[in-house]
């Protein structure tokens, strides 16, 4: 009995020890971070998310993030502007596109950080050694408007986009500013090569740059028919009664996870960690599920949509899409008139 | 006329000679000179150093960038001949005829000028968008059809609504000269018994020639230089021109040399016509207009004064009234494309940009400092060279005069890209700050106010300042007490165009800002390219409202006169 309690004793102690300990811990990188003062949180999340996320940050840290927001492609440009001039002014950085973060823990531009809920995120949302982790994924789906398309005659396929009755009415983002749109072109191009863009190019699609501007089009009747739209991007407004809604693809559905890492020798590289822990906490993907993101913590379950194992999924080949985006984009643009 | 001074002077002037004079060359050279030199230099050489003409020979060869150069060609061109077709009739009859409200017409027009293009465009695409455009919807449900009339996305609509912002350079050119011309060659015309029409087409339309090319000129180079509407109307459907282009070339990943090599025919071309229209119009326009203050001969259009008076308001609608009351309509609703009923309709849109929207706030302090410091710094430095230029004999006077005026030859998108190329490294890294944005403006804006100093300096009487120093007050204090307070209207008035045209800027900016140094224009940008439209028509209302408010008391102050220069 004796020894049972002070085992018992003991293992409180230990228990008491481990909390402090524990406790110190996260005190002092908070404290670091806190003395840091700052962080710069470049995103090619929506700003309504984006800056969500920092408020509540800066509320429970005090520090509340500068966020650059903008497409996935002017994010990357203004990243390796910044790697070139030497002067990269960035903490955490997070696009729709898993390809530069691949590149960049190659060449070392990145910081290996294991957030503390690295074990509670999807196996292929995240890079095994800790370059990088996808907080969020987006899915790419075909959306119309309800007033201007009936249900039943809306396309079913990527492939039904491509009949000419859609000629006019098609909108789409371009792979430069979109990461999602490149993997989605990456996905279709496997499937049909790039003979389907130069017969939807006859449709003349409307190429926005960001996926919130084929949204508010779509809605207004001005484009009523989007090729490639981010769940994301259509599913508020479904759920809010806007005259919109969504198919998922036949031949599956693309998945574009969206990755974020952090700086080497980031000028505020506790602040980056703290922010990093933060957006990977339940708290955070929880907003992020909110926002019709599908959250990449397994124990978080996505909000309004079916979840992603009941998808059919195509799966861009990231070695391929590495060597082969600047190549993508230029074709496309070619295609499209736009070079 | 600059004369010598005593030399017992000159030791009083030394704060003049060897503080303020060295700083202001200093920094005219550095803010003008220095980026442009540099943008010719990466035109020619590679990254690696090696010379060649190979990124000019691009643009022929390559096919993307020829069709840019030549739809920049296009709308140039056809803008300039709308510009024609509206500003010289409308300023003949507001000058020479006896329509009813000429003031308001007169008025609109300068609300024209003064209207950000872009914003503009995006007015446009509520009326004319081929989906949901108010006018194609009007049309589709009066006639029941299905047939879009009007495209705005399209090379027609870009010159289209171009048009409707350059055409008041064409007007106020015609017009202030048609105001002020001695009309007894006209009188005798109607003597010798003309029709109205024929001495209007015969004599007065060639007097005023080289007026009206002027501001073809100016017309086609704004046409030429303009970033936003492009921009808007023309890159989602595939449709670039030269600025378009060369932002395009800035995507990642960069070609700076390529589009430094771009943006120097945009120079060449506005440097060349500036030229021709400094040397040759210049001189013929002043030999006509003779000074007398003999009222023009009023034609009496009879019946005729209707129509022409509804072509006359027919324009400044297309201009103002419809594009400013779409965006107002915009900004009160929940969703565009909603029907317009008194439940669609809300402030919230307002609330956001204002209370809920950081980017905005942000680029609002942004703006309002950027311009407030550019206009007060190029006030300035434009005070001292007109000083140093008319008030001494001292040596490379015509070199700064050609500095000063040089930005007036460069588009905005041409001028970032200097500044991108020139402070992006040592020795002066400023890319990345609000610096560079500073000196941009500044560089951009410094000849409105060289200009409106320099008038006003060889307007002022040489002999004042000399009295001053008769009695006593050194040269410094002369130009200070007797020189500055006399220049006030010109200084102010230049201050404040610098204020209104940085306050809104854009195509310098787009390619320049960066975290946390956003301005306003660029906000707009970023709103559109989200798609929030009803946001950012509530943000247009407001800067359209800041800027006219700034405009009304600048006319208060300077007088009527004030903005009809370009």
């Amino acid at each position: 009995m004796k020894l049972l309690k002070k085992t018992g004793c003991l293992l409180v102690v230990c228990f008491i020890v481990f909390v402090f300990a524990s406790m110190a811990h996260t005190e002092t990188i908070v404290d670091k971070a806190k003395a840091e003062g700052k962080l710069i949180f470049y995103t090619s999340m929506d700003s309504k998310t984006a800056n969500t996320l920092a408020e509540n940050f800066g509320k429970k840290y005090g520090i509340t993030p500068e966020v650059f927001r903008s497409g996935t492609g002017k994010v990357l440009a203004k990243v390796e502007a910044e790697f070139a001039a030497h002067k990269s002014m960035w903490d955490v950085c997070q696009v729709s596109d898993m390809a530069p973060f691949i590149e960049w823990a190659r060449k070392g531009l990145i910081e290996q950080y294991k957030p503390k809920d690295f074990d509670k995120f999807f196996d292929y949302m995240k890079d095994k050694d800790g370059y990088w982790l996808a907080v969020k994924s987006n899915t790419s789906v075909i959306a119309f408007n309800t007033n201007k398309i009936k249900k039943e005659e809306a396309p079913k396929s990527w492939k039904d986009l491509l009949n000419p009755k859609w000629k006019g009415m098609i909108s789409m983002s371009n792979p430069y500013y979109a990461g999602t749109t490149a993997v989605n072109i990456a996905c279709i191009l496997e499937l049909y090569g790039w003979d389907y863009y130069k017969a939807l190019a006859k449709n003349q699609p409307f190429i926005a740059d960001s996926h919130g501007a084929l949204q508010t089009m779509m809605i207004s009747g001005e484009r009523p028919l989007i090729a490639e739209q981010n769940n994301y991007s259509v599913l508020p407004g479904k759920y809010k009664g806007q005259p919109c809604d969504v198919v998922y693809a036949v031949e599956g559905v693309t998945l574009s996870p969206g990755p974020a890492g952090i700086l080497k020798k980031a000028p505020h590289p506790n602040a980056a960690k703290l922010f990093m822990d933060y957006i990977c906490s339940k708290e955070a993907q929880e907003i992020i599920a909110a926002k019709y993101y599908y959250p990449g913590r397994v124990d978080v379950p996505a909000k309004g949509q079916p979840s992603l194992g009941k998808l059919k999924f195509l799966y861009p080949k990231i070695s391929w899409l590495i060597e082969n985006k600047q190549k993508l984009i230029d074709n496309f643009d070619k295609i499209m008139g736009r070079k | 006329m600059p004369r010598e001074y005593p030399k017992g002077g000159l030791k009083r002037i030394d704060i003049v000679k060897w503080v303020l004079f060295p700083i202001a060359l200093i920094a005219v050279v550095i803010l003008i000179l220095f980026p442009l030199i540099m943008m010719f230099q990466g035109s020619v050489f590679t990254p690696e150093g090696k010379f060649g003409f190979f990124y000019f020979l691009n643009i022929f060869k390559q096919k993307v960038l020829f069709k840019a150069f030549r739809n920049s060609m296009v709308i140039g061109v056809w803008a300039t001949f709308l510009s024609l077709l509206t500003g010289v009739p409308m300023a003949w009859a507001v000058s020479r005829t006896d329509i009813p409200l000429k003031n308001f017409i007169r008025n609109l027009t300068m609300v024209s000028m003064v209207t950000p293009p872009f914003l503009g465009a995006i007015a446009w695409i509520f009326l004319l968008g081929p989906g949901a455009g108010k006018f194609n919807v009007l049309i589709r449900e009066v006639f029941h059809t299905d047939i879009t009339l009007f495209n705005v996305f399209s090379i027609e609509g870009i010159i289209f609504v171009i048009a409707m912002y350059v055409y008041p350079f064409v007007f106020i050119n015609t017009a202030s000269v048609l105001d002020n011309m001695d009309s007894s060659l006209e009188d005798a015309a109607n003597m010798l018994g003309a029709s109205k029409w024929k001495t209007a087409l015969k004599i007065t339309l060639p007097l005023v020639s080289p007026a009206i090319i002027s501001g073809a000129i100016l017309s086609f180079l704004e046409a030429l230089a303009l970033f936003g509407v492009p921009a808007v109307l023309g890159m989602s459907r595939g449709i670039f021109t030269l600025t378009t282009q060369i932002y395009q070339l800035f995507h990642f990943p960069p070609q700076y040399q390529q589009g430094a090599a771009l943006a120097v025919p945009l120079v060449v071309i506005t440097g060349i016509l500036l030229m021709f229209q400094y040397l040759y119009l210049g001189k013929k326009q002043f030999v006509l207009i003779s000074g007398k203050t003999t009222q023009p001969t009023i034609v009496k259009l009879g019946k005729a004064k209707w129509p022409v008076l509804g072509y006359c308001l027919l324009v400044v609608s297309l201009s103002v009234m419809i594009p400013y009351f779409m965006l107002l309509l915009i900004s009160l609703n929940k969703v565009w494309g909603a029907p317009l009923t008194l439940s669609n309709l809300t402030l919230h849109n307002y609330e956001f940009i204002l209370f809920h929207y950081r980017l905005s706030q942000k680029s609002f302090l942004n703006s309002f400092f950027l311009a407030f410091m550019a206009a007060t710094i190029a006030v300035f430095l434009a005070l001292i060279v007109v000083i140093y230029n008319k008030r001494t004999q001292n040596v490379g006077r015509s070199f700064l005069h050609l500095v000063m005026v040089l930005p007036f030859a460069i588009p905005g998108v041409a001028m970032a890209v200097a500044f991108l190329w020139a402070y992006i490294r040592p020795p002066f890294m400023l890319y990345g700050t609000i610096w560079i944005l500073l000196a941009a403006y500044i560089a951009r804006r410094i000849p409105l106010a060289y200009m409106s100093c320099s008038d006003g300096v060889t307007q002022i009487n040489f002999e004042l300042e000399e009295s001053a120093r008769i009695i006593g007050a050194s040269w410094f204090k002369a130009i200070l007490n007797i020189t500055v307070p006399l220049l006030k209207l010109s200084l102010i008035s230049g201050w404040i165009l610098i204020f209104i045209s940085s306050f809104r800027e854009i195509s310098a900016s787009i390619l320049l800002y960066s975290t946390n140094n956003e301005v306003i224009a660029v906000t707009i940008f970023t709103l559109f390219e989200e798609g929030e439209f009803e946001a950012l028509s509530a943000l247009s209302i407001l800067v359209l409202f800041i800027t006219l408010v700034f405009v009304a008391g600048s006319r208060r102050i300077v007088g009527k006169g004030f903005a009809q220069v370009s």
